[in-house]
């Protein structure tokens, strides 16, 4: 086992590559995956809330009713009352809807609502996310409409008789019930968008760890010595073939491990089942890396060149998953083309064995054996054009073989 | 000094390993964002939300009722898309039916014992669209109950005052209470956020060309590196062409990513593209200068470096908020409470300066953050000093 401890020892020169790709990225991952807002298990309705900023030049209490109004839909961010500051805000997202109240517009609403006449007009300004911003504005509206309403109706009463009045009107609202439809954000989500991640880390990881070892295998002079050294050529080729595989177990069960370690509670509501198969659903993706990884290898790639290879390919697959993005978001054609990739099939494996409830039927584990074949003949695939390669590159000067020994004689 | 950096320049442009960090890898990801995140401004822009309702009877509340869901459908942007059904069995299952699909319901609306009530669908994905919209939906039903209870009240209280017509007008018909209005020179698409994050990832990893250059100037790294050492030209000279070539390439690069973006990707940068060029300038000298500082750390593989400044970039990536939606609210999140994570962190002062560029109608905020990248720049050329000056080696 020469050749395979060797292997590891080039792995150790290198541990910079695993330290950052497989534990700091995971880790990265963790965070992520802790910090989003997944919402909650649907029993009780909770309504949406944005960030809303009002800039209140009236200080009526009408426009204090506007912000009483809002505050019940978001949470209030205070914006200072000058153009650069209303940029800011919206530009760097800081707010999804910024309303300005001007001065007198507490008193010049309730006369025009009295005198049946067309309300001044508020100026409101919408982030990025102007869906919110069409929410909060509906609260304003709704505010704004009791106000007109008892205005009209109590000509004589005090601008802060009314607003309070209006307040107290929309403080009455309809009851909203959750549908039971049988897909429900949970805490499971949270550890399956830790897997949905690992794709770039694993895919990344292995793929530059792979390329790092089979780079400084495969330098023409090492070739040359390991072909005139006694270990016959199968031997030295599993040994490799072992020290890759161990580099991708390591990857594997660090990174299912972290995440498991990290989210009990997802695991816990979890079946064994459900836990194994994506724990298996894992390690079948993280055979196309190794796959990716040799055949970069076979090409001659330097460290380089896997690392950046690695990375783009990791981003792309993640992206595709739907790590990045809801894949339902999607257009088709892009839906398609994710259905070509490994990290679609990887998440379709993750997400059936996640949710896989009591004792699992032969009909729920069908389809995650699919998902899961899919990532097995990926590796194939690549595997065997890797070993293609490395039969043509056998005759190669670069080889260290015949072909070089032939180029130094003549 | 010329011929260092004509030889630079040619030898980074030959490099494959370089190119596909400095070019490829913006190109790909470009279209990767080009076909991901195009819905993503169409689903900001809310569609008429699909509802089943249940029809109201003929009572005087169901007519109400049946006039408020009319009112609420009707009109360029109605909020309404409603499926009349029988009873809240037929809704509860049209909706059940739907669930998942491309044309899924919200949830259903009805009048219960003369109480409106919205039963919605919970979010069934991360994007969280089916909860905004059903806050909407619960909302518009807020609005018909408390007009509902004013109704009551001034009809317990003051019929009369129920006949006045600006009573009436005032309690049935819609109004609208707002106008928008923008306050920045170009309305915000998110989808252009990421784009900006991404010319931040794509431009600190141009730092490979800096490692690359601080490789063939050492002698202890680089056999090229070792002959420059004995050569005749001035060390100086030698280090500041060097440089200068890896900063004009990853410059090159980026602004092929970027001409890339406003082409393909149909990213508009409102005509302003001599200022995100001088962004671009901006982020390749960083990109140039981290890259040197990395390779300032000893006793790493010079390969290794690599892979810390890919570490390095995906981590300030992060807090650009790079990795899709939620990460971009995160990076929002992290940027408002500690506002000095900012200022450290150079992928995310390179889309803020490309904000600065889109957003603001002062050159203040954008000279701000230039300043900031270009003080980085010299904070990190001066880290790497220590490496780059000439120096005895106990052997090479």
């Amino acid at each position: 086992m020469r050749a395979f401890k060797c292997a590891l020892r080039v792995m150790r020169a290198h541990l910079i590559f695993p330290i950052v790709y497989i534990i700091g990225l995971s880790f990265m991952g963790i965070f992520m995956a802790m910090s989003f807002n997944f919402g909650q298990a649907d029993e009780q309705f909770q309504p949406e809330r944005g960030d809303f900023a009002v800039v209140d030049r009236d200080t009526s209490a009408v426009s204090a009713g506007i912000s009483e109004a809002l505050s019940a839909k978001g949470g209030r961010i205070e914006v200072a009352d000058d153009r650069q500051a209303f940029q800011d805000a919206v530009a760097k997202g800081s707010v999804d809807y910024l309303l300005v109240v001007p001065e007198g517009y507490g008193d010049a609403f309730t006369t025009a609502a009295r005198e049946g006449a067309e309300p001044p007009s508020l100026d409101v300004v919408f982030s990025y996310y102007s869906a919110e911003g069409a929410y909060l504005d509906e609260a304003v509206g709704s505010y704004l409409s009791a106000v007109r309403t008892i205005a009209a109706a109590h000509p004589e009463a005090t601008l802060n008789k009314v607003a309070n009045d209006a307040l107290e009107a929309i403080g009455h609202t309809a009851h909203t019930t959750i549908l039971e439809t049988g897909s429900s954000m949970t805490e499971v989500d949270r550890f399956l968008f830790y897997l949905q991640w690992s794709t770039y880390t694993l895919f990344a990881g292995i793929t530059v760890c792979i390329g790092v070892l089979t780079a400084a295998m495969g330098r023409t002079d090492v070739r040359r010595r390991s072909l005139i050294s006694p270990l016959s050529f199968v031997s030295y080729n599993v040994q490799l073939g072992l020290a890759c595989l161990t580099i991708t177990v390591f990857a594997w069960l660090w990174s299912f491990g972290i995440g498991a370690a990290t989210f009990p509670q997802a695991v816990a509501s979890m079946t064994i089942s459900g836990i194994i198969w994506c724990a298996l659903s894992m390690f079948g993706f993280c055979l196309i890396p190794l796959a990716v990884g040799f055949l970069l290898g076979q090409f001659g790639a330097s460290i380089t060149m896997s690392n950046a290879i690695g990375n783009i390919c990791g981003m792309v697959v993640s992206f595709l998953g739907g790590a990045w993005m809801p894949l339902d978001l999607m257009s088709p054609t892009v839906l398609h083309v994710a259905q070509c990739m490994p990290g679609y099939w990887y998440n379709k494996a993750c997400d059936l064995a996640a949710h896989l409830s009591g004792t699992p039927t032969l009909d729920a584990i069908v389809p995650i054996l699919q998902s899961v074949g899919v990532l097995l003949l990926f590796t194939a695939v690549l595997l065997v054009i890797a070993l293609l390669v490395a039969r043509l590159r056998t005759r190669t000067s670069t080889a260290g073989g015949n072909a070089a020994a032939q180029t130094v004689i003549s | 000094m010329w011929n260092t950096f004509k030889y630079t320049l040619l030898w980074l442009v030959r490099s494959p390993d370089i190119m596909v960090w400095a070019l490829l890898f913006p190109l790909v990801l470009t279209s990767v964002f080009i076909a991901m995140f195009g819905p993503l401004d169409d689903m900001a822009q809310l569609e008429p939300m699909r509802v089943a309702v249940v029809q109201p009877d003929d009572t005087t509340e169901g007519q109400a009722f049946e006039a408020f869901v009319d009112t609420m459908s009707e009109g360029n942007d109605r909020l309404l898309d409603p499926t009349f059904v029988a009873t809240a069995d037929d809704a509860a299952d049209l909706v059940r039916r739907h669930a998942g699909t491309d044309e899924p319901y919200v949830g259903y609306i009805t009048l219960d014992q003369g109480e409106p009530q919205a039963y919605v669908i919970g979010n069934v994905s991360t994007s969280g669209l089916e909860n905004l919209e059903s806050s909407i939906l619960a909302l518009m039903l807020d609005e018909y109950t408390a007009r509902s209870y004013l109704a009551k009240e001034l009809a317990r209280t003051d019929p009369a005052a129920l006949v006045d017509p600006t009573v009436s007008q005032a309690l049935f018909e819609p109004m609208r209470a707002t106008v928008q209005v923008h306050v920045t020179d170009n309305q915000p698409k998110e989808s252009t956020r990421f784009y900006f994050a991404l010319l931040g990832m794509a431009a600190l990893f141009g730092g490979s060309m800096g490692l690359t250059a601080c490789r063939r100037l050492k002698a202890n790294t680089s056999a090229l590196g070792a002959r420059r050492t004995i050569g005749a030209t001035n060390y100086a000279r030698t280090v500041v062409a060097t440089l200068a070539a890896s900063w004009l390439l990853s410059f090159a690069c980026l602004s092929v990513a970027f001409a890339y973006m406003e082409i393909a990707g149909g990213v508009n940068f409102a005509g302003r593209e001599g200022a995100c060029l001088t962004v671009v300038a901006a982020a390749s000298l960083v990109a140039t200068a981290l890259g040197c500082a990395l390779s300032a750390i000893p006793r790493i593989p010079e390969d290794g470096k690599n892979g810390i400044l890919s570490g390095v970039v995906c981590f300030a990536s992060l807090f650009a908020g790079l990795y899709g939606q939620p990460t971009m609210e995160l990076a929002d999140t992290i940027s408002a409470a500690f506002p000095a994570a900012d200022i450290i962190n150079p992928a995310t002062q390179i889309s803020q300066a490309f904000y600065s560029i889109m957003y603001y109608d002062t050159v203040g905020p954008l000279m701000g953050h230039l300043g900031i990248l270009c003080t980085m720049s010299i904070l990190l050329f001066l880290v790497s000093a220590s490496s780059l000056r000439r120096q005895r080696y106990a052997s090479i």
